[in-house]
């Protein structure tokens, strides 16, 4: 009966009832605001990268940062794994070892580990010549 | 009616704690929720999935007819291979989590839905008017899954060593005493897994056979809902909750089972209408960074005075030893890395949003190539 209830209520609308999409918003906290800045920043680039050198037929707002990247979600086989790797060594200036693919779990796992890596945090943002398959 | 898998009167015996929903009544559990997730995070666990709905389709038009209704590119797939993709209404919501298997002159369709089997076979209903030989499976065949890092050598003692080869959303056929089993190298977890088939003549033969292999490999029976724990920390997506609750496959982060290219299927004029908006909300993955009163369905999560999120499922992951949750947060939050506090019944519980999937599964780190 509850589930019957709640499908109910839930087959009625995707605009699920929540607060936080109100108009009146207060203004973002500095310190979440910063930390969003740095990592949208790089998520931006990572899912440039990857659009471009897998040729993927999705626009950056399409991915989910947390999709899963090898096997389920988007798919990718071993060989995309070693271009992106490639890109993300050439993008930002981090070494991935050889065989550490739990990096590419997904757009999120990816970005921690260049955060977490990186040492040149200004690397411009390059256009990569014919990376695309 | 209310489906029951061929096995009940069986899983009945054995103590199995059941459950009951959306017209079908399955095993919950055998043991703890925190037993069988242990046993599917670290050795192997068999599953009875029988009350997933099952098609299947034979005619040289049935892949095109499946792609006229599915938004995966389903004209495309491969001999052998399995796409994973979704059902949706005409509102573009989504109705069911489906996987497509191109094997040899079959088309195998398996659902796992929010909805009763009348709905799905409503969606398909239009296949009677093709060149198509169209049949639901779900009495007919039973569904069994085994899951975990040894499900790999389950597989091999009872398929033969090749299984071993089978690339992950893959099928195959395999003989059980002239009747064939439906393999397909699937798996909602993030740890390996299995998901077969099989004839309900063959089904309590099959089981005990995978059952005693389980077993052998420390394995055991599992009921279902453990699986809403393994796919909330293996985010994977989950249509018995954030699917039945949200149900727009974009905010959802489904986008990878679309191909937007397409010029039809069920629901894309309400989905690229969505898409063109572009996104308010999105579901992101929390973790608690203190005991207290657990996260649950609804709870606020807060930054300062704003509401920046709702919680829509948690649970407690064992892999993370925390808790854990998805929440649907407002687009301008929905990054991980974030610290807030939830609001829960009974205080508030400082939170952050994670990375997903939150840790390593062992079976990313078993090679299947070098057994």
């Amino acid at each position: 009966m509850e589930n019957a209830s709640l499908f109910a209520k839930h087959m009625s609308s995707i605009d699920y009832p929540i607060q936080s999409g109100r108009k009146n918003r207060i203004r973002m906290n500095a310190s979440i605001e910063k930390k969003i800045a740095t990592r949208s920043a790089v998520i931006s680039r990572v899912k440039r990268d990857l659009i471009q050198r897998l040729s993927l037929s999705y626009t950056e707002e399409d991915l989910h940062e947390d999709a899963s990247l090898i096997g389920s979600g988007l798919g990718l086989d071993s060989l995309d794994a070693l271009e992106i790797i490639l890109g993300i060594e050439q993008e930002f200036k981090v070494k991935i070892e050889e065989g550490n693919i739990s990096v590419l779990r997904s757009i999120n796992t990816i970005v921690d580990y260049i955060l977490d890596n990186q040492t040149i945090t200004s690397a411009p943002t390059q256009t990569v010549e014919g990376g695309a398959r | 009616m209310t489906f029951l898998s061929a096995l009940h009167d069986f899983s009945t015996s054995r103590n199995a704690v059941l459950t009951s929903r959306d017209g079908f009544t399955a095993v919950s559990r055998y043991r703890s929720l925190e037993d069988e997730y242990r046993t599917i995070r670290e050795t192997v666990g068999l599953t009875d999935f029988s009350h997933f709905q099952k098609f299947c389709f034979r005619g040289e038009e049935a892949l095109y007819f499946l792609d006229e209704i599915l938004p995966a590119n389903i004209a495309n797939i491969r001999y052998g291979r399995v796409i994973h993709t979704f059902l949706a209404d005409d509102d573009g919501h989504v109705l069911s989590d489906v996987y497509v298997a191109n094997q040899d002159d079959t088309i195998w369709m398996v659902c796992e839905s929010c909805v009763e089997t009348a709905v799905i076979e409503q969606r398909l209903a239009t296949a009677n008017t093709k060149q198509i030989t169209y049949e639901c499976l779900t009495d007919s065949y039973a569904a069994f899954s085994i899951d975990g890092p040894q499900a790999w050598a389950v597989a091999r003692e009872m398929f033969g060593p090749d299984v071993l080869g089978m690339p992950y959303l893959s099928v195959e056929l395999h003989d059980e005493n002239g009747d064939g089993i439906v393999l397909l190298r699937t798996g909602k977890t993030s740890e390996f897994g299995y998901l077969m088939l099989v004839p309900v003549t063959q089904c309590r033969n099959v089981y005990d056979r995978l059952l005693t292999l389980t077993e052998k490999h420390s394995g055991g029976a599992c009921g279902i809902d453990v699986f809403d724990i393994l796919k909330l920390d293996g985010r994977f997506f989950n249509i018995n909750q954030e699917g039945r609750i949200v149900r727009d496959p974009l905010t959802l982060g489904l986008q990878w089972m679309i191909d937007f290219q397409k010029d039809a299927y069920h629901g894309k004029t309400a989905i690229d209408a969505r898409r063109e908006t572009g996104l308010k909300r999105k579901i992101i993955g929390l973790k608690s960074l203190e005991q207290g009163t657990p996260m649950a369905r609804d709870t606020r999560i807060v930054s300062g005075e704003e509401t920046v999120a709702e919680v829509i499922t948690a649970g407690f992951s064992q892999a993370l030893d925390t808790q854990m949750a998805l929440a649907l947060f407002d687009i301008r939050y929905a990054y991980s890395g974030l610290d807030f506090i939830a609001r829960t019944a009974t205080g508030n519980v400082k939170v952050q949003t994670v990375s997903l999937p939150p840790f390593i599964p062992r079976s990313l780190t078993i090679k299947l190539d070098e057994m």
